[in-house]
């Protein structure tokens, strides 16, 4: 067990490497100019020419990137092109703002998931679990940039209930809307995985012997079912939360949560690479270690699957 | 047609209503007035202001030797208490202001200004306003190099400065307001070093206060401030991108000023309280089409450019910016010196006329092929933009609209790798020469603002020798015939100037929007 | 307390295939919703009106109004600040969307088929450098990558589709791959290989033909998310460009209107919807009807 966790973090490294190598290949194409953007209008070419060569931009691509691995070792991401601060304290301040807002939103979204997967799954072909079928699959159709104006509206424009937008230290009612916006789908996909889950243990032996044994459905369900489908549904949620990272930064910049997404969008809006390149290799981590965390999750759940890795 | 004439009134009427206020009753000094910038200022070293949302700030905070008035009417003295001019304009002598402190208390001196002048020069400091103080003596041997010190600026004694320039430059007192030049004392700079600009240390009525990356900025009022402390203890700056939210937020009361989106105009302008509290600014933009001309076949056909502007309906798009424009006739907003509204050429919208400039351009039946109007990716202006491609079309001109980002859309500008591209003109001092000298003077093609490149000699000469004038008479007759130079070639087809118009809660008092971009705050006060 | 239905109580004798989905009424509609949304698409400028023509004044009895008009009769669904019949523009977007999504979806499946292939047919080295890479490329959060691309490239259709694709060929190589790895070992495949079959024979003839109910169904599976991404990369800018409608930039365009003129970002988002759901339930409907055990 020991040794297929240490071999799943070892794998980290490559993983790594490659994610900076292909964000670092991305970005040094982009066509816009950095250095211009800093100098502002009206700057003359020497000006240009020497803000690039104090930034190190004419240099040539490999050793920038060789660069740029050596000092990220250390911790060392650079400084922003913008503020000129050290970009790996603007990360800690922006990074809590998004686990803040990623693990209010899974909240909801598990409870709601979770609790409607169920209720499908007991009532299997009832009008409640067609009505909650049908309401996943809305959940999910909706363009999350879309549902957001719209949630802004109802709540905070119609029913003036909740901010539109803001922060004001986290849990608060400044972080509903967003949260609520990210759980939307989420809960969708986690109300399907549980009812098939639950419907898949409700089929096995076990459950029918013990119903064979005249145990009452609820305990049936309570005892036997909903343990077995807790398994599949903890890897989901797992899962669920690297998907919804992925999705995080749009939600940011339209409810203007000062996280890592909006941080990267603007980085993105000003050509600040250093910042972009740092905040995205920051996203893929997250998401490689919540992968790796299932991983090892269903590694000591399922005996099988760390050894046959 | 009498729509607009009617909104110019209104107009107008509600340019002196700031003024009325201020009257009314006596200030009172306390309470903070939360604003908005659309993202973060990041950086708010002098030297290195150059984005919107700096700038929103840096009048606040920075002081150098002049600012300019609130309305943006004239410059004032700021630092410098007076100052005298020699006869041949060569030489600049500032007394600095007793009193004048930086925001650790210290008394701000000539030596200050010397340093703060030097550091920007310094190519280390990587100002993009280095180049506006070339022209004072020894400058360049400085930035190259070759000099410990910028021979031009001298201490004449402690509180006693005298700049020495190569040229005559008659607006170098304007220059001298601009926030790049605002004084820094070198002990904060150099504690701070690359943080300097997260921790501005500076001369201004107000000081930085808190500062929430990504979320908002507060300044504070600055005791010891030589004009006396601002009534307001303190201003703070969310940080929101989107111009609905601001307004959202401006109805639930947790926003003091917002500029008024075109979605919601109707109802604060129709709504009898807050028709009272808007803020209107006549700003010094003038939005353009730069014409390439060194590119085919626009840039070598003046007929095909005149024809351009005969063909774009002015009225409607002023209808959908819900007259906050006025239409431009040339390069100069009104209120700069030389501005006369009897010089300018008009333009009506004449299809007629335009289809008979195509047909003279040998272009009767449209030009072939289509072309790239280059500009910023903002939405609102993509808009209006989308009229004046129809408005072409009609005339058989097809434009493509092309945003980009901005970083990509001023090095195309720079380099001259576009056609066509919609662009704007805020002067970096209230002078005509903020127009001109960058836009049409043949030095500044590239980089410096000259993105048309028009090379003009005779008009060259002209922008030179009104620089160089002291007689404002004189750079008036001057400014005209450049005027007529430009009407006659248009190297940027003129659009529109822009009327910035925010709207304020009843209990702020005595705000005036600026016709910069840089509101200033040292005077308003809460009725509350 | 035996019950004698129990067997079939619990595995019910579920129809598949064809008439499973014929019988499926919610897929159905969707079906015929988006038939009806494809002809739509498809005749856009016998039903659209002029999506670009500007009308800045109304005159309306003795009054002139400036836009955006409200919903009426003129303009099923409004019109925008410049008086453009929102609904023709709703048309010529749907228009863009489809487009955009078929032609996403399916350069995707062709591009992470053939990876696919080629990763579970070889295996070996070849196997695991595409499969790491997909590991990599699966961790980037997905619209915020696209959005980098489009602005390397500059906006546009044909940058948008290869943003787009860029991102979502590790998941159906991962697919394909897992799908080949399987139909390898079938004892026809493995005959094959012993009568000396060449590769490029065994991997088209055998194995290809045998994948191709998975690629339909993760092609028709994929749409909706295609269309979803491209709407998001218009929304914020770095998508289709104007005067090249599409439902993403028409919502952005109408977001400041939403409390003032609510239909103009409201019917584009509603559409926008009722297309990604039709095909999220169909698609649910095609892997229920061949494919139970998937769900």
């Amino acid at each position: 067990m020991a040794s297929f966790i240490l071999r799943r973090i070892l794998m980290l490294i490559p993983i790594l490497i490659g994610i900076t190598f292909i964000i670092f290949a991305l970005l040094y194409i982009l066509p816009g100019d950095p250095v211009r953007l800093i100098a502002g209008p009206g700057a003359t070419p020497e000006t240009i020419e020497s803000i690039r060569h104090e930034m190190g931009l004419d240099r040539p691509l490999h050793t920038q990137y060789l660069d740029y691995l050596s000092k990220m070792v250390v911790g060392d991401l650079g400084r922003s092109y913008q503020t000129r601060r050290q970009i790996t304290e603007e990360l800690a301040v922006v990074v809590p703002k998004t686990v803040q807002l990623s693990l209010a939103a899974e909240i909801i979204s598990s409870f709601l998931g979770i609790s409607l997967g169920m209720i499908a799954a007991v009532r299997q072909n009832s009008w409640p679990d067609r009505l909650i079928t049908a309401l996943a699959a809305l959940q999910l159709s909706f363009p999350a940039f879309w549902l957001a104006l719209m949630l802004q509206l109802l709540f905070a424009v119609k029913l003036h209930l909740l901010p539109s937008s803001g922060y004001e230290g986290g849990f608060d009612k400044f972080i509903l809307l967003p949260a609520i916006t990210l759980a939307i789908p989420s809960s969708g996909i986690l109300a399907r995985i549980t009812r098939v889950a639950v419907l898949d243990t409700l089929r096995e032996d076990y459950i029918r012997t013990s119903r064979a044994k005249g145990l009452r459905e609820r305990l049936v369900f309570l005892r036997h079912a909903l343990p077995n489908a807790l398994i599949p549904i903890t890897t989901t949620i797992g899962l669920d939360l690297a998907r919804l990272i992925g999705g995080i930064a749009i939600i940011e910049v339209i409810f203007s949560w000062p996280g890592l997404g909006k941080y990267a969008f603007d980085a993105l809006v000003f050509r600040d690479l250093p910042a972009l390149q740092a905040s995205v290799i920051v996203f893929a981590i997250f998401v490689t270690l919540i992968n790796l965390f299932v991983d090892i999750l269903y590694g000591l759940i399922d005996p099988r699957v760390s050894r046959a890795a | 047609m009498k729509l607009y004439k009617l909104l110019i009134v209104v107009l107008l009427a509600a340019l002196l209503v700031p003024a009325a206020y201020a009257a009314d009753a006596e200030p009172k000094t306390g309470g903070v007035l939360i604003s908005s910038l659309s993202s973060d200022p990041k950086n708010l070293d002098p030297a290195t202001i150059a984005a919107w949302d700096q700038t929103v700030i840096a009048p606040n905070v920075l002081e150098g030797l002049f600012r300019m008035s609130p309305d943006g009417s004239e410059v004032e003295n700021a630092l410098a208490e007076d100052y005298s001019v020699s006869d041949d304009g060569l030489v600049w002598t500032f007394m600095i202001r007793e009193g004048a402190k930086f925001h650790n208390g210290r008394q701000v001196t000539a030596a200050d200004i010397k340093y703060t002048f030097e550091r920007v020069l310094n190519p280390e400091t990587k100002s993009p306003k280095a180049g506006s103080l070339l022209n004072v003596v020894g400058a360049q041997a400085f930035v190259d190099g070759d000099a410990e010190e910028v021979t031009g600026i001298k201490l004449v004694d402690e509180m006693t400065l005298e700049i020495t320039l190569q040229e005559a430059l008659a607006p170098f007192k304007a220059m001298l307001a601009s926030v790049n030049l605002a004084a820094v004392p070198q002990e904060e700079v150099e504690e701070w070093g690359e943080d300097f600009g997260f921790n501005v240390v500076a001369a201004g009525p107000f000081k930085l206060g808190e500062w929430n990356v990504n979320q908002d900025l507060t300044i504070d009022a600055f005791e010891e401030y030589w004009n006396g402390r601002p009534y307001l203890d303190a201003v703070k700056f969310r940080f929101i991108g989107d111009e609905n939210t601001r307004i959202t937020e401006f109805d639930a009361q947790n926003l003091d000023i917002a500029w008024v989106p075109p979605a919601h105009w109707d109802r604060f302008f129709n709504d009898p309280v807050f028709n009272e509290k808007l803020g209107w600014a006549h700003t010094f933009h003038t939005d353009f089409i730069a014409v390439n001309l060194e590119k085919e076949p626009f840039g070598s056909s003046t007929d095909l450019r005149k024809a351009m502007r005969y063909a774009l309906d002015m009225d409607a798009v002023i209808i959908s910016l819900q007259g906050r424009a006025t239409i431009a006739q040339g390069m100069l907003p009104a209120g700069l010196l030389a501005y006369d509204e009897d010089a300018v050429l008009y333009y009506p919208r004449d299809i007629n006329m335009a289809k008979d400039l195509m047909a003279t351009a040998g272009y009767a039946d449209g030009v072939p092929g289509d072309f790239d109007v280059i500009m910023p990716n903002w939405g609102n202006l993509i808009v209006i933009m989308e009229i004046y491609q129809a408005n072409l079309a009609e005339i058989g001109i097809n434009i493509n609209i092309n945003p980009m980002d901005f970083g990509t859309y001023l090095e195309a500008m720079d380099s001259g790798n576009y056609e066509l591209a919609w662009m704007y003109r805020v002067p970096d001092y209230a002078d005509p020469d903020g127009f001109y000298y960058p836009l049409m003077f043949s030095g500044n093609i590239g980089g410096g603002g000259n993105w048309a490149r028009y090379n003009n000699p005779e008009v060259d000469a002209e922008i030179q020798k009104a620089r160089a004038s002291t007689d404002d008479a004189e750079r008036v007759t001057l400014y005209h015939e450049i005027e007529t130079h430009f009407v006659e070639d248009l190297p940027y087809i003129p659009l529109t100037h822009n009327i910035y118009v925010d709207v304020s809660q009843t209990y702020v008092m005595n705000y005036v929007p600026s016709p910069v971009d840089a509101s200033q705050y040292q005077k308003v006060w809460l009725d509350k | 307390m035996t019950d004698p239905n129990a067997t079939q109580h619990f595995v019910p004798q579920k129809a598949v295939g064809w008439q499973a989905l014929i019988r499926n009424i919610p897929a159905m509609l969707s079906l015929g919703f988006i038939v009806v949304l494809v002809l739509v698409a498809i005749f856009a400028p016998l039903i659209a009106r002029d999506p670009k023509a500007i009308e800045m004044r109304r005159t309306v009895g003795n009054e002139v109004l400036n836009p955006p008009f409200s919903p009426s009769m003129q303009n099923l669904f409004g019109s925008d600040q410049l008086g453009r019949d929102i609904f023709s523009r709703v048309i010529f977007g749907l228009r863009t969307s489809l487009i955009v999504g078929i032609i996403v979806r399916g350069l995707t499946m062709v591009v992470g088929a053939l990876i696919g292939l080629i990763s579970g047919y070889f295996g070996g080295f070849v196997d695991i450098i595409i499969m790491r890479i997909t590991d990599i490329m699966l961790v980037f959060p997905v619209l915020l990558l696209a959005m980098t691309i489009t602005a390397i490239l500059g906006p546009g259709l044909s940058t948008v589709c290869f943003a787009l694709v860029l991102v979502a060929w590790p998941d159906v190589a991962r697919l394909i791959r897992g799908q080949v790895l399987f139909i390898k070992n079938q004892t026809y495949v493995k005959a094959a290989k012993s009568c000396g079959a060449k590769n490029s024979r065994i991997l088209f003839r055998h194995i290809l033909p045998n994948c191709l109910g998975v690629i339909i169904v993760a092609f028709s599976m994929g749409i909706p998310g295609a269309i979803m991404y491209e709407a998001g990369l218009s929304f914020f800018g770095y998508g289709i460009q104007p005067p090249m409608p599409s439902l993403g930039s028409l919502i952005a365009d109408g977001r400041g209107y939403i409390t003032t003129a609510p239909w103009y970002p409201g019917f584009p988002g509603i559409v926008l919807t009722l297309l990604v759901l039709s095909f999220n339930v169909l698609g649910d409907a095609l892997v229920d009807s061949f494919d139970p055990r998937a769900r």
